[in-house]
């Protein structure tokens, strides 16, 4: 009882300083908007297209934006030394830990809501198999969440933190991509032979094994 | 959790940095009651001194050791029992007051109480201010809402690096004040300090530290002061 309060005080507080700021959320929804509009305009030249690309197109948006959330995700950490109130509270690593990679979840899913729409609108997408295609945005989400949290973590103090995030995490995260490709594929209609399911369910084991592996890793390398 | 008895205890603490030792077989044991007054020049090594005791940084050798009630504590119960105020203020400038105190109460594993909120914000002089963000307090006022943190702690150690940064005269005498009361209500505070008024008038014990080694350990109080500070301009102690 008492870690899940300290777990949601943390997501709380974590959004209060966001909707007050609004420095992650609004950097991120307009850094995946003008993705789109770029993409929108290298390939609407073929409409006909569209099911083969955009997919690609939904996942690419998601994982550059989601990185601008990972960068600045210990941003209030940092300032004042605040991680050190959380690491020398009682709280678990642990707990501090998911609730961060909550936090980034909720922002990243508040991004993809309306990029998504947007990406549909402009590409003319139908999504046939609306189940898949949920499910693989949240355990996909899931995935970018648990990894560049505990990264950016360990990066928080970095100089060119920038730069080292996605050099570390895009290569443990090419897995989560092209497997969000392949349900999204199906979930639009595009005429590929894949099975989402057995996709979804790689991706439900993604994020059991980088549960569990993260939420030890956190405590160790947030000390070191 | 004033009412409880806590010593704490450093054994031969080393802390090295690259080649530099910062701290040299530094042993030391406080317990409730006492409000010890870390001096020393700059650089002698206060504030790793007081980072080690409160677990913000780990001896290169050596240990520290807290005692509750007679049973060493360890994990959770020590990082429950102990608070540190640093020169980094440790608030979260973008909540406002009342936000701060009442996440760091949850952190500290009690439930917000609205009325202990309310009774910390008038202690600390920010009641009229409690609904501003930090950002926007002076430093003082900042330091305020730092000590609120370790108001609502409930924690048993305080520490405390040169607290008495960025507050006016009167704001450096509330704070003795409210250390005092701390102490007699049967806390163990420890805090650096460069003021030979602020460890005459608060101080059980004074420490002078010079190049990592402590060099006195003796009394508080204006004697006690006096002698620290006699030591650590070179004379004798």
């Amino acid at each position: 009882m008492q870690a899940w309060r300290q777990f949601v005080a943390i997501v709380r507080k974590d959004l209060v300083v966001e909707f007050r700021t609004r420095e992650i959320l609004l950097t991120m929804a307009l850094f995946s908007m003008l993705l789109v509009i770029v993409f929108a305009f290298a390939f609407l030249s073929d409409p006909t297209r569209a099911r083969d690309y955009g997919p690609g197109i939904i996942w690419v948006t998601v994982l550059f934006a989601s990185t601008i959330g990972q960068n600045r995700l210990f941003d209030r950490e940092r300032e004042n030394g605040c991680l050190w109130s959380l690491l020398l509270s009682p709280t678990g690593a642990g707990t501090i830990f998911l609730a961060k990679a909550t936090t980034q979840f909720l922002f990243t899913v508040l991004m993809e809501l309306p990029t998504l729409l947007l990406i549909l609108v402009f590409f003319d997408l139908a999504v046939v198999r609306p189940g898949a295609f949920v499910g693989a945005l949240l355990l996909g989400t899931i995935a970018l969440s648990l990894v560049g949290t505990l990264f950016s973590a360990m990066l928080m103090n970095a100089r060119m933190k920038e730069v080292l995030l996605p050099l570390v995490t895009y290569p443990l995260l090419v897995p989560v991509v092209i497997a969000g490709v392949k349900v999204t594929s199906v979930a639009v209609g595009a005429p590929v032979a894949e099975d989402p399911e057995l996709w979804l369910r790689f991706l439900l084991g993604f994020d059991m094994i980088f549960a569990v592996a993260t939420w030890f890793l956190f405590g160790r390398m947030i000390r070191a | 959790m004033p009412g409880r008895t806590v010593e704490l205890r450093a054994e031969r603490v080393v802390r090295v940095a690259g080649r530099r030792h910062i701290l040299r077989d530094v042993s030391l044991a406080a317990a409730s009651g006492d409000l010890v007054a870390v001096l020393g020049r700059n650089g002698a090594g206060k504030t790793t001194l007081l980072s080690v005791l409160a677990g913000r940084q780990v001896p290169d050798g050596g240990r520290v050791v807290l005692t509750i009630d007679g049973r060493i504590a360890s994990g959770t119960a020590v990082r429950a029992a102990t608070a540190m105020l640093p020169h980094d203020l440790l608030i979260y400038p973008d909540l406002t007051a009342r936000e701060n105190l009442a996440f760091f109460m949850t952190l500290a594993g009690q439930a917000p109480d609205a009325g202990q909120i309310a009774s910390v914000l008038d202690r600390i002089g920010l009641a009229r201010d409690a609904d501003r963000v930090v950002r926007q307090f002076s430093r003082g006022m900042q330091q305020r809402a730092a000590l609120g943190r370790l108001l609502v702690s409930g924690a048993d150690v305080w520490i405390l690096d040169e607290p008495t940064t960025g507050l006016d005269e009167v704001g450096r005498r509330w704070l003795l004040g409210l250390l005092s009361d701390q102490v007699r209500s049967g806390r163990l505070v420890l805090m650096s300090s460069h003021h030979p008024s602020e460890v005459a008038s608060c101080a059980t014990r004074t420490l002078v530290l010079e190049s990592g080694r402590v060099v006195l350990d003796g009394p508080g109080g204006a004697d006690g002061a006096a002698a620290a500070f006699t030591r650590m301009d070179g004379g004798a102690p």
